[in-house]
């Protein structure tokens, strides 16, 4: 069985990252596919914004070496909620692959790493255990210095021939072209970093509404503007993202 | 108003902010590695040279540094990473062999069965050479500062091994202090002479106002002391070895001492 795992990480906060992640989760889900979102944010969003319980038992005991039941959100979606346990100093301390140890034997088609702003080693765990990246920013100058801190890693740890993510997409979100730098900016970016996959996503209510509702995207909106955005993404994924 | 910067220009500085910042997630990394290494011995012949050399090392500062090892041992332990591969410390193991060589006595005295004290950074530096140099750039940065009291117990083992305070250039034969003194501790010789007629014996990083503000450091540090005092007899009310049993009772004995100074500063 190929198992696709993809990271979505931004290193700025609120950038979209977990709307991204479940997003795409949905989609995958709705295409008939068992799929995991392994949320590491200390804040804990992804289960929330799924409609599950998001202080239940997830990855950082999964992260301690107890057996973890990821909880399901709907057929198929299934999350391990992130929390407060995962600052703790033996998590923070992981070797860089733990966490891809352990979730490439999980009997799922899809896992979903959603990386927390800010911490870099949580983020790393991430990166590592993936196979692709999303990288997230929006069109302010603030998220592009945070996603080319996290493409310096990726990099890094692709010229030394380690585990993790090959490959990774530029994610632009949030963009509305009524304004100025969200018109300019997404040429720029592709002109700048022309040697990767980029992708669009634009505002989209329907999109922070599903998370605010607590329901999936593809529950929520399944014709909405994002979802076929987010589908697209998806076909990335299933192409890139494999061993 | 100033002008508008068009997209581009905000991506350029954007981009060239994002490159930079990443230098110094590079040197935060290796810091906490660093700070994370514990302190071991390993055998000098199991100390194993770096992959590649990063620089030439001057044997002038490496017979300097055999010298003062001879007569104070090894006070910066080498850095290596966890397979005993040398990370910080070239002209310092240089020096250990040099010593070795020239003078065995000294060597046998500072280095019992071979051992010589290393600091261990838990990474492998052959998969990881970036952060390997950058261990290397952090510690040589960071070595650590001695305070006037420690430099002049220093100076005082090396007079007594024979360094003598000379005007200019030594005479054939002498050996002169400051020179020496330089190359141990990593500061310019005006560091070293500032040092060495300092009057006050305290950290040169603590600040003090005045008198004042020399009691109430005193008193803070005592109530300190007390809290963590208390914080142990609590911990280890049943002592477990012996070893903490006799700690358990030391401690007691503190705490009484502590509790006294206290009433009367507050007297």
């Amino acid at each position: 069985m190929t198992q696709h795992r993809i990271a979505v990480a931004a290193r700025k906060g609120g950038v979209g990252k977990t709307t991204i992640a479940c997003g795409v989760a949905s989609v995958l889900a709705k295409q008939g596919r068992k799929v995991l979102v392994v949320d590491l944010d200390p804040q804990s969003n992804a289960a929330y914004a799924l409609g599950v319980d998001p202080t239940a038992p997830g990855t950082a005991e999964l992260l301690m070496g107890n057996q973890t039941n990821p909880l399901e959100a709907t057929p198929g979606l299934y999350v391990l909620p992130g929390g407060p346990n995962l600052t703790n100093q033996t998590i923070q301390s992981l070797h860089p692959e733990d966490l891809a140890d352990l979730v490439k034997v999980m009997p799922y088609d899809a896992v979903v790493l959603d990386c927390p702003p800010g911490n870099e080693s949580l983020e790393r765990l991430g990166l590592v255990a993936a196979q692709a990246t999303l990288v997230v920013t929006n069109a302010h100058p603030f998220a592009i210095m945070g996603a080319n801190r996290v493409m310096g890693i990726l990099e890094s740890y692709r010229n030394r021939e380690r585990r993790g993510s090959q490959q990774w997409a530029l994610v632009l979100s949030q963009v509305d072209e009524r304004r100025a730098l969200d018109k300019e900016l997404p040429a720029q970016l592709v002109q700048r970093y022309s040697d990767i996959q980029h992708f669009t996503l634009h505002q989209d209510t329907n999109l922070s509404q599903a998370g605010a509702q607590q329901i999936p995207l593809m529950d929520y909106a399944p014709r909405s503007r994002s979802a076929e955005e987010l589908t697209a993404i998806a076909q990335w994924i299933i192409e890139t993202a494999h061993d | 108003m100033a002008r508008r910067r068009s997209a581009a220009e905000l991506l350029d500085a954007a981009d060239s902010a994002g490159t930079a910042i990443q230098a110094k997630d590079r040197e935060a990394e290796a810091r906490s590695e660093l700070e994370q290494s514990r302190s071991s011995a390993l055998p000098l012949g199991k100390i194993l040279d770096r992959a590649s050399d990063t620089r030439g090392l001057s044997s002038q500062h490496v017979s300097e540094l055999a010298e003062s090892i001879s007569v104070l041992g090894l006070l910066e332990p080498l850095v290596v990473d966890r397979r005993g591969r040398l990370l910080a410390g070239g002209h310092r193991k240089a020096a250990v062999f040099v010593l070795k060589e020239a003078n065995p006595n000294a060597y046998a005295k500072h280095f019992l069965d071979d051992l010589v004290p290393v600091r261990v950074v838990d990474f492998d530096a052959e998969a990881n050479p970036d952060l390997a140099l950058q261990v290397e750039v952090t510690e040589n940065e960071k070595r650590r500062d001695y305070t006037s009291g420690e430099v002049r117990a220093l100076a005082e083992r090396l007079r007594d091994a024979g360094y003598a305070e000379v005007k200019g250039r030594p005479a054939k034969g002498e050996k002169a202090l400051r020179p020496a003194l330089e190359t141990i501790i990593g500061k310019s010789i005006r560091t070293v002479r500032r040092y060495l007629n300092e009057t006050i014996e305290e950290s040169v990083t603590d600040v003090r106002l005045s008198e004042k503000e020399d009691d109430k450091a005193v008193m803070t540090s005592l109530r300190r002391l007390q809290t963590e005092l208390n914080r142990w007899q609590k911990a280890y009310s049943e002592p477990a070895t012996p070893e903490l049993e006799s700690i358990t009772k030391d401690v007691a004995r503190l705490l009484k001492r502590v509790d006294t100074a206290l009433k009367k500063e507050k007297g």
